[in-house]
């Protein structure tokens, strides 16, 4: 055995990474530089000891869960303008669907998602972005349905997703 | 692998905000300490130790438990303050021009420390002079107790890595510890 094995070898020892054989200690027994080598690490090791653990210091834990908090409220602020900004990308479909694929669209998700949250409706409203909603409201369950069984559910399930809705979508994960 | 601190990230998924708390108060000493000697100072190690469990909240959905859950915290430790590194050396290089004494002179900071007769100082300077990869790798075997098969795991190397960053790591602070660690003498204590 190599004298450079044999410090790789103690090394890995010291951290229990592996065992010393009977090679090893014959040749730790015999060989002068190797118990050097061997003293050397022990005193390393004592050296190293005068580096100390931390622990948080006061005002530690007030400090994070102030910045958890601050960065809570400024992505529910986030989410909020998403999902304005999400709102206006969907009614801006709106004009380009018929307005029974629209109604359709609406119903179809409803069970699921909820459909559209109430915010995004009142934002949406606000914008005016919704020209087609009273029609939207005008059509009722039955007629909606008919429309839905004559779209390409795929299409349908492409724009569903196309327009996630915050947290009802989240919850809804396993 | 049964490893209840995956459970509660996982719970934490699920939205249980209590189990990411627990989390917090069963890893919180740890990552200050673990940051404080990968970086330079106590109030950079505690404010990166906060980004540390930042990240740790923000990776509730996207958590997999492919590796114990102590690996994949160590593992956003080690990355952020090595990145805090690099910025902070980046912006010394900028302000003089001239790259950081660390890298053109190393050992200086250790020697500073041995004219001090503080080994305290002199082994914070040594193990800060270390390359980033043989530092953390020395620190979460030597320190945090984990083993090599870990310590790969959070470093993204294999165990034959960690065992050669280990051993360069030791033979550099020897050297640049001689003065403390002698084969011959006992160890020199700080006055
Ligand atoms: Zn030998």
């Amino acid at each position: 055995m190599r004298c450079e094995e044999l410090h790789e070898a103690l090394v890995q020892a010291r951290y229990g990474a592996a065992e010393e054989s009977a090679e090893q200690t014959s040749h730790l027994a015999s060989c002068g530089e190797c118990r050097a080598f061997a003293s050397e690490q022990t005193k390393l090791d004592s050296v190293l000891a005068h580096s100390e653990s931390m622990s948080a210091g006061p005002g530690f834990d007030t400090r994070f869960f102030a910045r958890l908090q601050a960065e809570q409220a400024s992505n529910a602020r986030a989410g909020r303008a998403a999902r304005s900004r999400r709102s206006w990308l969907w009614w801006s479909l709106v004009p380009t669907l018929t307005a029974a694929a629209a109604a359709a669209l609406m119903l179809w998700r409803k069970p699921e998602t909820q459909s559209v949250p109430q915010e995004d409706l009142a934002l949406a409203t606000d914008l005016e972005l919704v020209q087609e909603l009273p029609v939207v409201e005008h059509l009722d369950e039955a007629e909606a349905l008919e429309v839905l069984a004559e779209l390409d559910v795929a299409e349908l399930d492409k724009l569903a997703h196309e327009q996630p809705v915050g947290d009802s979508v989240k919850e809804a994960k396993p | 692998m049964h490893d209840p601190d995956a459970a509660l990230m996982l719970a934490f998924a699920r939205g249980q905000e209590q189990a990411f708390v627990t989390l917090y108060r069963s890893y919180r000493d740890r990552m200050v300490s673990y940051c404080a000697r990968l970086l330079r100072d106590r109030a950079q190690a505690e404010e990166a130790a906060q980004d540390v469990f930042l990240k740790l909240y923000r990776a509730r959905e996207s958590y997999q438990p492919q590796s114990r859950f102590s690996t994949f915290l160590y593992r956003i430790a080690t990355n952020h303050c090595w990145n805090l590194r690099a910025r902070l050396d980046n912006k010394l290089v900028q302000r003089d021009g001239t790259t950081h004494e660390r890298a053109v002179s190393p050992g200086r900071d250790a020697l500073a420390a041995l004219e001090n007769s503080e080994l305290h100082d002199a082994l914070a300077a040594a193990l800060d002079q270390l390359p980033d990869k043989q530092r953390s790798a020395l620190v979460l075997v030597h320190y945090e107790g984990l083993s090599y098969k870990d310590t790969a795991g959070v470093l993204d190397t294999s165990e034959g890595a960690v065992k050669s960053l280990i051993h360069r790591a030791r033979e550099t602070l020897t050297r640049e510890l001689a003065t403390f660690v002698s084969a011959e003498g006992e160890v020199q204590h700080a006055v």
